[in-house]
């Protein structure tokens, strides 16, 4: 990992390959809330990260943006660990998690649709998107997402 | 001695059959991991999907995935040799309207590009036109 760190290619896909190879061990051997707890804690500290540059960095825009869009992803973990909430751990988590969701539900994503159109260049398809997002998210609700961000990784490493 | 023969040509049938059976396996992991270097220059890996159509048992095989805007991303179709072999790649926005497909005009295109505008979940769905093998394998790429 630590010769490849400087190879972004060589990196994810050494930690695809891993993951797939966990999720499906896991899996064969009945223990997928496994897989889902290692998808969600690695979601959790990107966003831990992301935030802490983005306080760093309160000018960025682009990074608050992207802060933002984890709202899409959310709503999926927050649907995954649903499955397993049977289990003590995950029921705990998954009442942090729906909470951070609430934080996030304040967040507007407005998508404008339009017809792609595509062509042939060189062979290949190249697209043309017409359709555009625009993600409305303020000082206030990145400070929450981060704060509340902290508090469940803390709760998670303690 | 007749006994003897018995087994030994119930073996060579087996064993026929085997071969055959595994002739008839898609290795659509092998195919993706094939598919990595195909990748076009300049775009990062993110992932590979497997195709495996089950011998035309399974007529779509789909994968979801989370696009940003900004992003432009390289998807790519791997076969034996250069052909797609009749595997047909659309690309869905959350709202199931069709975003792209390598099969335009009759053409099967051995990849595309699709500079996202709009983040939010996409639908690939892999379908198969004309196909021998039913089986590939796919690379998403991404460059900023």
């Amino acid at each position: 990992m630590a010769t490849n760190s400087k190879n972004l290619d060589s990196l994810l896909l050494i930690t695809t390959q891993n993951f797939n190879d966990i999720n499906t061990y896991l899996q064969e051997n009945k223990r997928s809330n496994l897989s889902v707890l290692i998808l969600a804690g690695g979601w959790m500290e990107a966003l831990h990260i992301t935030c802490q540059v983005a306080q760093a960095n309160p000018s960025n825009e682009q990074l608050i943006e992207k802060i933002g869009e984890q709202k899409i992803t959310l709503d999926n973990i927050v649907q995954l660990l649903q499955f397993y909430t049977q289990d003590p751990a995950i029921a705990d988590l998954h009442k942090q998690i729906v909470e951070l969701k609430a934080t996030f539900d304040q967040i507007e994503i407005l998508t404008l649709y339009a017809e792609s159109t595509m062509e042939e260049v060189n062979g290949i398809i190249v697209v043309k998107d017409n359709s555009s997002t625009t993600v409305k998210i303020t000082t206030e609700n990145v400070e929450a997402i981060r704060s509340q961000v902290l508090k469940i990784r803390e709760s998670i490493i303690s | 001695m007749k006994n003897i023969a018995n087994i030994l040509s119930v073996a060579i049938v087996t064993v026929l059959l085997s071969a055959g059976l595994a002739q008839g396996q898609c290795s659509a992991d092998e195919k993706a991991n094939a598919c990595i270097s195909k990748l076009q220059e300049g775009f990062t890996f993110l992932k590979t999907f497997k195709v495996d159509g089950q011998g035309g048992a399974k007529a779509k095989v789909e994968y979801s995935y989370v696009f940003s805007k900004d992003t432009q991303y390289f998807l790519n179709i791997c076969n034996d040799g250069e052909s797609t072999d009749g595997i047909v790649v659309t690309m869905y926005d959350s709202k199931r309207q069709v975003v792209s497909t390598n099969f335009n005009k009759g053409k099967f295109y051995p990849g595309m590009i699709f500079p996202c505008g709009a983040t939010g979940i996409y639908y690939i769905t892999f379908t198969f036109d004309g196909s021998q093998n039913y089986c590939g394998g796919s690379v998403l790429g991404f460059k900023r």
